[in-house]
């Protein structure tokens, strides 16, 4: 291999190590964001669906039988967001 | 007069002003972009917005005509068209919020961001610099972020929501830190690579932690050697994560008071008597002349803030016991009054100006001078714990331009002797006479009050100059 491409590759080879990728610095943060999203979404999807079935079930069975209460109280029980059950991280 | 708010340059979309009037106040009002200006006057038609805005939930918002004043000062710098915005009484900063407000201001972004999207709409960004406080209510103030919600789009403010919500709240909760001085010094809040430097072994374990710290952590770390991919996301798990993040953040608390009852006590260093006489003092002063907005610095539990709320449009009430403000804070939410803002701050240290030239974040005493500034059983604090000299504090008093009501502890009153305990120094300069001398070179004294058998008295202080 001849001395000046020798220099080169040395060169070249320095500079890979010892300076910071370009693109790390330019890379938002912010760009892992759907795949964050995408599977906290998903775990938490689960028991949002079963919650949302039991809170429109108790509705159902609970609150079925007193329509007759809601309609005079002209409450409204269409809240949508399943019910609190245990806490969850 | 037209000036721009300092922190609102950020979105392209729109730039707010203060548009001061004749009277001294300021309107709000915000310069739109043509593509803006389309979004948001279909924003301010949709019942959603409406409601939200009935419900305090969403500042107050209106689209103006722009033949009107304000319309055409705005428009002539360029925009195509101008909202006003109700204004807020005195603007603060996430760092200066106990956590239990922090914590109310997470649980209206996630409210407005499941609202919103109930009915076609997302939220471009999740700061809790967009969250600002009409006395005890945290109000949504940044109508622009709302954008149409293009189906199977992803949240993007969900990085944003941690590091200047979630994460802050984490620390707090499960690690005993406290956020204030981190949120402090970061403005774009705590990013999940640093914060999962907190939570070290079994650290990660602790709710929440997880999957919002520890996982996108990695992720980002993943993320800066290849292209993050990109899809579609069903509306469910927009819904799911968001009602997934409601349900951690109402769990999560401060922990118990610590210093609470132990400042409670240092208060009721007066026998009832006194105690009532001092009352009186701050309540017959504060009715005579109605501030609209009054400052108790060093309020700690607010029993002074509560009489002055009586009287004031708002109080501000400012203490370094972050125990203290938090209980205060969630007293008040529940039992009133209601024109009360409670703050966590070192008043030796009060929050400077921060962001962009020191402007974006104004200083606390940079906003709005208030018209009236309760310093009781303060001066002694800030001479021996924080070796303030008088002649600083009363001149930094002074340059507020308020009438003051403030309390002179003598040297023999128990509770200076407390702070002196374990001193060398002796504060020569802190002496009756030496503070008379030092608040009459600033002031006017209107009223005074001995109290505990002349070991304490109150003065009523106008600027010397006259107002």
């Amino acid at each position: 291999m001849s001395r000046p491409i020798r220099r080169d590759l040395l060169i070249g080879a320095t500079v890979f190590v010892f300076v910071p990728t370009a693109a790390h610095a330019y890379v938002d943060p912010g760009s892992a964001g759907f795949v964050i999203t995408s599977v906290l979404g998903a775990l938490a999807a689960g028991g949002y669906i079963i919650r949302g079935y039991l809170s429109r079930l108790k509705r159902r069975v609970f609150h079925g039988d007193r329509k007759a209460v809601a309609d005079r109280d002209g409450s409204d029980s269409t809240d949508a967001r399943p019910e609190d059950g245990s806490a969850q991280g | 007069m037209l000036r721009a708010d300092g922190g609102s340059f950020k979105d392209p979309a729109g730039q707010v002003y203060r548009v001061m009037r004749d009277t001294g106040e300021a309107s709000i009002v915000r310069g739109l972009n043509p593509s803006a200006a389309g979004i948001v006057g279909n924003l301010l038609a949709e019942p959603f917005f409406q409601d939200l805005v009935d419900g305090g939930q969403v500042v107050a918002t209106r689209l103006i005509q722009p033949e009107l004043p304000n319309a055409r000062h705005v428009m002539k710098e360029g925009w195509s068209a101008a909202v006003e915005h109700e204004a807020v009484n005195f603007v603060t900063w996430p760092y200066e919020w106990p956590f239990s407000m922090l914590k109310d201001a997470a649980l209206l972004q996630l409210q407005i961001l499941e609202t919103g999207a109930r009915n076609g709409w997302l939220l471009k960004d999740a700061t809790s610099f967009n969250v600002q406080w009409m006395g005890v209510r945290p109000v949504f103030i940044d109508i622009p972020s709302f954008v149409p919600w293009e189906e199977g789009e992803y949240w993007r403010g969900y990085r944003q929501f941690c590091a200047t919500f979630l994460t802050p709240l984490l620390l707090t909760a499960h690690l005993g830190i406290p956020f204030q001085p981190l949120l402090r010094s970061r403005l774009e809040g705590i990013p999940p690579e640093e914060a999962s430097r907190y939570f070290r072994g079994l650290g990660r374990f602790k709710r929440g932690v997880l999957s919002h710290v520890w996982f996108p952590a990695k992720a980002e770390r993943a993320a800066l050697r290849s292209a993050g991919p990109r899809g579609r996301q069903p509306k469910t798990m927009l819904f799911a994560l968001w009602d997934s993040l409601r349900r951690l953040i109402v769990g999560l608390s401060s922990g118990p008071a610590r210093s609470t009852w132990s400042r409670y006590a240092q208060n009721h260093s007066y026998d009832a008597a006194d105690f009532e006489r001092k009352k009186d003092f701050v309540l017959r002063h504060t009715a005579a002349r109605g501030p609209g907005l009054t400052w108790d610095l060093g309020a700690n539990t607010g029993t002074f803030a509560r009489i002055a709320a009586e009287y004031s449009g708002m109080v501000v009430a400012v203490d370094a016991d972050h125990d203290a403000v938090d209980w205060f804070y969630r007293e008040v939410r529940q039992s009133g009054p209601r024109n009360v803002i409670p703050l966590v701050m070192d008043l030796a240290n009060l929050s400077p100006g921060q962001g962009w030239a020191g402007r974006e974040r104004p200083a606390f005493d940079a906003r709005r001078n208030p018209d009236m500034a309760l310093c009781l059983a303060l001066a002694h604090h800030l001479r021996v714990a924080a070796n303030i000299p008088l002649r600083l504090f009363i001149g930094w008093l002074r340059s507020l331009d308020a009438t003051c009501i403030l309390e002179f502890v003598g040297r023999d009153d128990e509770m200076f002797q407390t702070l002196l305990e374990n001193k060398r120094e002796h504060y020569a300069d802190y002496t009756a006479e030496n503070f008379e001398s030092e608040v009459r070179r600033c002031f006017s004294v209107r009223d005074r009050l001995k109290l505990k058998g002349g070991l304490r008295e109150l003065f009523l202080l106008e600027p010397a100059d006259g107002r």
